[in-house]
């Protein structure tokens, strides 16, 4: 896939993102556990001059105890003029502690540019049923204003809000595709990647319908499924690591 | 009392409208606006200016107009592609709530279609084509002394009988050096970055769908004597920090650059900051990224619009990919930002082909990504050769291309959204300055 931008994936560690309840049963998923942070920084270091671009995923980042001392590690690797120009850094996360405690400005500040949150179903009732995690959804929709409040007060960190429209049979397959558009162009996000798992990605007309919704809006949807939207254009790519962590968390 | 009765008794008043962006004040209207009070037949003339933020509903514009006190003579639009719905629609209403008024329009929208708008708006009095400082001056002193307008080279006005008079053709004015100076005493420069300075008019480029040239073939400058007493008022004015410059290459030639150099260098030791300065990326080189700096240069604007060898040569616009980054990493390498624009909808480009230019810049390391979709703009090759290269657009402003042989009406308005999402992850990088 030809895209502008590859973030370089690297896992802060296994599980902790709000994901669909049933499919982590089923995957039979391990209660979540940090990777160690020197693993992460000898990662990090070992990516070559050329990986501009850091994604932190596979654990919920701000339950890391190491999350400063990593995104300071990032930004500075990030800001050291490499080839091809400085690099970015994206976060992971399921939006729920974004509100909480400075998180939101604290990441932003220290150098986190792009977020990817997670959606699992467009209304929150279900999107925590589906998670699990009662009061998840609406945490991210304070956590989402959060990083807007620090667009507007910093305009000095130019932030990127992606929704990751997490798609699996449990939640509705394809069907809960444009009820997560309306809640993305309800928050005001900047881009909506699909993340289907086998089976689960929209037919054509659930990706019309979501488009229809949320290009006029301004928001690119890109991801599983999205061939037919200028044939798959994404505004970037996550490469996931040569040799991932034996502790790397599930794909989600 | 006529506008002439006026004159002779009293004063004749006139008010040059203009719609700007929030923090911006027309730099037109204020050029205009000394080229009325520095006409000798004109002294009693009182020219007023009214600077209205874009957005504005036309008819407050109008009860602003209304309010004025003494009451306007002559009102004058600037009309831009952006501004031209909410100016044609002030315009309108003005004639119905001011019926003793004339109204002129000039800027890049009106001038070229100067003839066909005459006769398309029965409450349109004069359109100026040729350049406003030259044509305004004249036609608010043939209507003082009932002259008939129509006579005045560059200006589609009516006859005594209101019938609309074509534009004949006018000599370009020179030399630039009778211009006087947009800022003074009374009306001085913004000391918010918003201040413009001209240095010359016209481009070397002949880009087919850019007004940039208005149709002539040739650059006129400023003297050095002027530039450098311009930037002298500007560079001095208390508080000015930073301003722009109008001069559609900057870096024309190493020996002009190194001239300019001498003059703002002393202003850009003491901090003083250039933003937003065109240049021919391609020709940069470490010397010239050298000369921009001591400048004071802070960023710099260039193409490529396009990286597409077919799209380039339809629209008469070159492209070297390797110069134009070489260029690109002396600005940066002299502390330099270098801002790259891309046009969607250029005829030649497929939707692969705007992808692979968003895919060019973003890997380019350029600071910031300007997306636009193409306007197909009166007065400009595009606009002539739109059937032959079979661009659909709107024809009314701001003239957004419609479909292309390439792209699809419903492929445009994806590809601007992809590359708004693919500008903003440019923009979010770690040294964002």
């Amino acid at each position: 896939m030809n895209t502008p931008f590859t973030f370089h994936l690297i896992g802060l560690g296994q599980g902790g993102i709000a994901a669909c309840a049933q499919c982590e049963r089923s995957a039979g998923a391990a209660a979540p556990v940090p990777r160690s942070t020197d693993e992460i920084l000898a990662e990090l270091a070992g990516l070559s001059a050329g990986a501009a671009n850091v994604a932190f995923g596979g654990f919920e980042p701000f339950a890391h105890p190491d999350l400063p001392r990593l995104i300071a590690a990032a930004s500075e690797r990030g800001d050291a003029g490499l080839s091809g120009g400085a690099g970015r850094l994206l976060l992971q996360t399921d939006g729920g502690a974004l509100a909480s405690g400075g998180n939101a400005e604290g990441a932003a500040l220290a150098g986190a540019r792009v977020f990817e949150i997670f959606y699992h179903a467009g209304d929150e009732d279900a999107d925590d049923a589906l998670t699990g995690r009662p009061g998840l959804a609406r945490a991210r929709q304070a956590g989402i204003a959060a990083l807007r409040l620090v667009a507007a007060t910093h305009p000095e960190a130019r932030l990127m809000v992606v929704g990751v429209a997490a798609l699996c049979r449990h939640g509705g397959r394809g069907a809960a595709l444009v009820p997560i558009a309306q809640a993305a162009v309800r928050d005001g996000l900047d881009g909506l990647r699909i993340e289907a798992e086998s089976g689960a990605a929209p037919d054509e007309a659930q990706l019309a319908s979501a488009a229809e919704l949320l290009v006029p809006a301004g928001v690119w949807l890109f991801g599983d499924g999205c061939e037919s939207l200028l044939g798959g254009a994404a505004p970037y790519q996550l490469a996931r690591s040569a040799a991932p962590s034996s502790q790397e968390g599930t794909p989600r | 009392m006529t506008p002439r009765e006026k004159l002779v008794h009293d004063s004749a008043t006139v008010v040059l409208v203009s719609l700007d962006c929030p923090g911006y004040s027309s730099y037109a209207t204020a050029l205009l606006r000394e080229s009325l009070k520095a006409d000798p037949r004109l002294p009693d003339l009182r020219v007023a200016t009214l600077s209205i933020p874009a957005g504005y509903d036309p008819w407050w514009l109008v009860w602003r107009l209304a309010r004025l006190q003494p009451a306007p003579d002559f009102v004058c639009f600037s009309v831009y592609c952006w501004n031209s719905a909410e100016l044609t629609t002030a315009a309108r209403l003005c004639r119905q709530v001011l019926p003793e008024v004339q109204i002129v329009f000039g800027g890049p929208e009106a001038g070229p279609q100067a003839d066909e708008w005459l006769a398309r708006y029965p409450w349109l009095d004069a359109v100026a084509l040729a350049e406003g400082e030259q044509v305004l001056p004249e036609l608010i002193w043939s209507w003082v002394r009932g002259g008939d307008p129509t006579t005045i080279p560059g200006l589609a006005a009516r006859d005594h009988n209101k019938t609309p008079v074509p534009a004949t053709p006018a000599v370009p004015l020179e030399p630039l050096d009778d211009l006087p100076c947009a800022y003074t005493d009374e009306h001085p420069p913004a000391t918010d970055g918003s201040a413009y300075l001209e240095t010359y008019r016209g481009c070397p480029h002949a880009c087919s769908y850019c007004f940039e040239g208005k149709g002539l073939k040739r650059i006129r400058s400023f003297s050095q004597e002027r530039i450098a007493a311009e930037v002298a008022r500007v560079a001095t004015t208390p508080g000015m920090t930073s301003f722009s410059v109008i001069d559609a290459v900057f870096n024309l030639s190493t020996d002009r650059l190194e001239r300019l150099a001498q003059i703002f260098e002393p202003y850009a030791q003491r901090g003083l900051r250039l933003h937003t300065i065109e240049v021919d990326l391609e020709h940069i080189d470490d010397h010239q990224a050298h000369l921009l700096a001591r400048c004071g240069v802070a960023s710099v604007e260039s193409g490529p619009q396009t990286t597409n060898p077919r799209a380039l040569d339809l629209v008469h616009r070159r492209f070297d990919p390797e110069r134009w980054l070489e260029g690109l990493h002396a600005c940066q390498a002299q502390g330099i930002l270098v801002e790259a624009d891309l046009i969607i909808g250029l005829p030649g480009d497929s939707p692969a082909d705007v992808r692979a230019s968003l895919d060019f810049v973003a890997q380019s390391g350029a600071d910031i990504l300007q997306v636009s979709t193409l306007r197909v703009l009166p007065g400009t090759d595009l606009w002539q050769r739109a059937d032959e290269l079979g661009l659909r657009f709107d024809h009314e402003a701001p003239h957004e291309v419609i479909s292309t042989p390439d792209i699809t009406f419903d492929e445009l308005r994806q590809l601007e959204t992809y590359g708004f999402a693919v500008q903003k992850l440019l923009r979010a990088r770690l040294d964002a300055r």
